[in-house]
């Protein structure tokens, strides 16, 4: 067993308190599934190679490898190719047919319990809460969580992290706590926006101060330190741009204003929900700052206005014309059981689809839920790509991944096989016959053509007939 | 100066007046659509076939109906007709949605007392609701759109085109359905006789009886069989449409149970033809039940799928139209219940979706194309003008690159009642026709 350090462990009690709670209010029914999926996730011992051969392998960073090869040692990606040799004792899956790609990143999510009262999301994980059973089985491997937001009083607070969904396996399941800070503002929150300048513009200040003070020691002149406002911590953090602020900015409005401040302190933020950044696509694309957005977000054109507004489909292509990164996420961001269909993260793929549709190409639909995700949520050194020293967190799919009824088979992270569709009793009753591609009905979408656009030809604004 | 300005509106007026004309002319508009693939959703001639697909086909439209259709091969293209270019592409009959609140103000439910017969929601459509141009862009042409189902008699629904540039000939049908709820949410309304499950039944039938009674003097006194006038009842007289088999009876419900009441209540008590809307909880549970009467035909959605993990369940993700499906239930619509113009549940423009979702969940993808064309247009009894492309029925049509189930491509064109009313942007499938020199404009 690994030797914690006394951080973590006080973090693993934590999350083992949380964890006992939880189970205990669970079915035995549940335990039983945890228990299958456990057996599953241990079947492979540390120091076991497994590869898996024969599918095409989707490496979002550099293209589709025919019939390949991944090798898999010490829970990372080892080598990826079309002529990999296996070692003695590999233990080897065969994906002829399938589609290998990386785990699904989610840049903005809730699952695991994650900020379930308690003050750090360390404390509250729970590897058995049954959305991370249901992560696994959609395929969704990364996940950008949300603890404590800022209260309405404060622009800057509360906590937030990047989690796996390592069923029954607390140690992996925190990748990072805290990978931005959680700003709570807006235009039309004049007084919290206001404070937060003020304090931006302290921290600065105080920041300038202490440059001016270093300097002076280094001269060997006199002078006392400059004393730390009280609060600014997460100021200054932004300010040193050594952590992005992500807000939510929906409206052209609210968005620009955001960008103001990029344009005064200069620093770093990620824009949530943005469904009117298709209007000032090129404003966002100047500043080098990304976006989290919702494809099929609805909101209605503002009547009063003479320049354009409202949601769009296009959203998405209009973004990526402009050069802007951006990461998609479904219109509720969660693993949801209330029976509605196609909407929350258990078919993530599927809202990236609705991109494409809105005359995105399906190379970067795919790369929004995978590697730019990645790299909004600063975990990109280690998951998002099939690439050699990469977090084997795989997944193996029956079909495209933007077709309807393709499903998840095959999902591992780190290294283990935690989810098998024929073993679970998910969806292994469902099952489609033949080739997708070959039904009559279905849709006829062709494999992997990274350039493919259906829609790239024309908008999706109503044509009007009287024109 | 008068005496331009009169001569200008004159001009002007005259202009009016001259579009006015010209827009009748383009009703008469006839188009000629060739398409890769055309799915009638029409039965094939051999009923082993199931639905008739037309490969390399051709569509004629005139007068907002189809003329013809068939292979490229077999149909001759008249001079006057515009061509409408979809040889790479799908044409499928538009989507009919049987469940949806769209297109509509001032509507939902009055909330005062638990029955109205007497409400109808063709009073209050609204052709301007955003959600009705955008349910062109999913390729939705023909909504029922109704009340709420805060109470256990809503009023009567409206059968609408989705073409809001002529608002009167929006309505295809006055008196949709009878709107009725069966379960849940008229019980969670603080109130009187009608809180607990057995007032609620009771108001049922006793306004089930009062209808039924009322339908049957008349039919009697119109048969001669009664002497005198039975008296007229304006807030009963439209439930005569329902017990007379002219309309369905379209019923909220959910779970086993409630299906199986509906099923009881509305078709083996009064002989009403009855579509049980909702039925998430485990509905599918009484298929068989419903698959045994012809005239219960089941509308599932907004929810689509069953998942519980309780320890009489299974912990399995049950998609609701495989498992109708699978208890011989063929009779099935998917709806989206959309309410407004929102991302929340599902808008009317994803209805295909809705149909994808439920193809995901294991229904047949022929099946899942039907319970939003062809299989709604019979629950609502429109079946002999729209929900399947066949010659004599409404031109309703969607065209887009793949089938109505991909949800990545997206719709190019619609026509309703043969009129394009929706092409998507830098598109132009349309070629006008070549006009002969001689003719005068």
């Amino acid at each position: 067993m690994m030797i914690l350090g006394r951080k973590q462990q006080k973090t693993r009690e934590g999350a083992n308190r949380a964890g006992r709670v939880t189970v205990r209010a669970l079915s035995t029914h549940l335990l039983a599934v945890s228990l299958a999926l456990c057996v599953a996730g241990s079947a492979m011992a540390d120091g076991e190679v497994t590869a898996i051969r024969g599918g095409d392998i989707y490496t979002i960073t550099s293209g589709v490898i025919k019939s390949g090869t991944i090798l898999i040692e010490d829970g990372k990606i080892s080598q990826i190719g079309q002529n990999v040799a296996l070692p003695k004792s590999t233990k080897v899956i065969d994906a002829k047919g399938k589609v290998v790609m990386p785990g699904l990143v989610a840049a903005a999510a809730s699952m695991g319990g994650a900020g379930y009262s308690s003050r750090k999301i360390a404390d509250s994980l729970d590897p058995y809460h049954y959305s991370v059973s249901l992560a696994l089985a959609s395929g969704v491997t990364t996940l950008f969580v949300y603890g404590q937001r800022p209260s309405d009083q404060e622009p800057v607070g509360g906590t937030n992290a990047v989690i796996k969904p390592t069923f029954g396996d607390l140690e992996g399941m925190l990748v990072k706590e805290s990978v931005a800070e959680n700003l709570n503002i807006s235009n039309s929150q004049w007084l919290r926006r206001t404070n937060f300048m003020l304090k931006l513009r302290e921290a600065q200040s105080y920041l300038q101060k202490l440059a001016d003070y270093q300097q002076a020691q280094a001269k060997q002149r006199k002078g006392q330190p400059p004393r730390k406002p009280s609060g600014t911590d997460a100021y200054i953090r932004l300010l040193k741009r050594e952590a992005p602020a992500r807000l939510r900015a929906s409206t052209a409005d609210d968005i620009l204003a955001a960008l103001e401040i990029v344009d005064e302190f200069g620093i770093r933020i990620i824009l949530e929900d943005a469904v009117e950044a298709w209007t000032v696509a090129e404003e966002i694309a100047k500043r080098d700052v990304a976006v989290v957005m919702t494809p099929r977000q609805k909101r209605r054109p503002n009547k009063e206005i003479s320049r354009p507004s409202g949601s769009s489909l296009e959203n998405a292509a209009i973004l990526k014309k402009a050069g802007v990164k951006f990461a998609i996420i479904p219109t509720s961001p969660a693993f949801a059981l209330w029976g509605i269909a196609g909407r929350d993260l258990m078919t993530l793929p599927v809202e990236a689809a609705f991109a494409v549709s809105g005359g995105l190409d399906e190379q970067t639909a795919l790369e929004a839920i995978t590697i730019s995700a990645a790299e909004i949520i600063g975990a990109a050194d280690r998951v998002g790509s099939l690439q050699v020293g990469k977090d084997a967190d795989i997944i193996v799919l029956d079909g495209h991944p933007f077709h309807y009824s393709t499903f998840v088979e095959l999902t591992f992270v780190n290294g283990k096989l935690m989810y098998d569709k024929k073993k679970s009793t998910y969806f292994s009753h469902i099952e489609h016959d033949g080739d997708l591609t070959d039904s009559i009905y279905g849709s006829g979408l062709s494999p992997m053509d990274p350039n493919r656009s259906p829609a790239a030809e024309g908008g999706l604004i109503p044509f009007d007939p009287n024109q | 100066m008068k005496h331009i300005c009169l001569g200008i509106s004159i001009v002007v007026l005259c202009c009016i007046l001259d579009s006015g004309a010209a827009e009748e002319q383009k009703d008469g508009k006839k188009y000629a659509v060739r398409a890769g693939k055309i799915l009638t959703m029409a039965r094939a001639e051999e009923p082993e076939a199931g639905r008739r697909v037309v490969n390399h086909g051709l569509i004629l439209i005139s007068d907002g109906k189809i003329e013809a259709l068939g292979p490229a091969t077999e149909i001759q293209v008249p001079d006057s007709y515009a061509l409408i270019d979809a040889a790479d592409r799908w044409a499928m009959p538009g989507i009919v949605e049987a469940h949806t609140h769209i297109g509509t103000e001032g509507g939902f439910n009055d909330m005062v007392v638990p029955l109205n017969p007497e409400l109808r929601m063709a009073d209050c459509v609204n052709p301007e609701d955003i959600a009705v141009e955008k349910a062109v862009t999913g390729g939705v042409t023909t909504v029922n759109t109704m009340q709420g189902s805060g109470t256990n008699l809503g009023g009567f629904t409206v059968i609408i085109k989705m073409d809001p540039s002529r608002p009167e000939k929006m309505i295809l049908r006055e008196f949709g359905a009878m709107k009725m709820t069966q379960a849940f949410n008229p019980e969670r309304r603080g109130g009187d006789l009608g809180l607990t499950r057995m007032g609620m039944s009771w108001m049922i039938r006793y306004v089930l009886r009062e209808g039924k009674e009322y339908t049957e003097a008349w039919q009697a006194y119109e048969d001669g069989q009664r002497e005198d006038k039975p008296e007229y009842k304006p807030e009963l007289e439209k439930m005569r449409k329902a017990f007379e088999g002219k309309i369905p009876t379209i019923v909220h419900t959910y779970t086993g149970w409630g299906v199986m009441q509906t099923i009881r209540t509305f078709y083996d008590e009064n002989n009403l033809k009855v579509i049980p809307t909702h039925t998430a909880g485990g509905g599918y549970l009484v298929g068989n039940e419903a698959a045994k009467r012809d005239d219960v035909h089941i509308n599932i959605g907004p929810r689509v799928l069953d998942f519980s993990w309780t320890e009489e369940y299974d912990n399995r993700f049950h998609g609701m139209g495989s498992e109708y499906y699978a208890r011989g239930v063929t009779n099935l619509s998917i709806n989206t219940d959309s309410v407004g113009w929102s991302h929340f549940i599902a808008p009317q423009e994803e209805l295909a979706a809705q149909a994808a979702m439920s193809a995901r969940l294991g229904l047949d993808d022929q099946a899942a194309i039907e319970a939003i064309t062809i299989r709604a247009a019979q629950a609502l009894g429109i079946d002999d003008r729209v929900g399947s492309l066949e010659v004599g029925k409404d031109a309703d049509i969607v065209i887009k690159q793949g089938s109505l189930l991909d949800v990545a491509t997206p719709v190019d064109l619609v026509l309703v009642n043969g009129r394009v009313v929706y092409q998507r942007r830098s598109l132009n499938l349309v070629a006008e026709p070549e006009k002969p020199t001689t003719e005068e404009e």
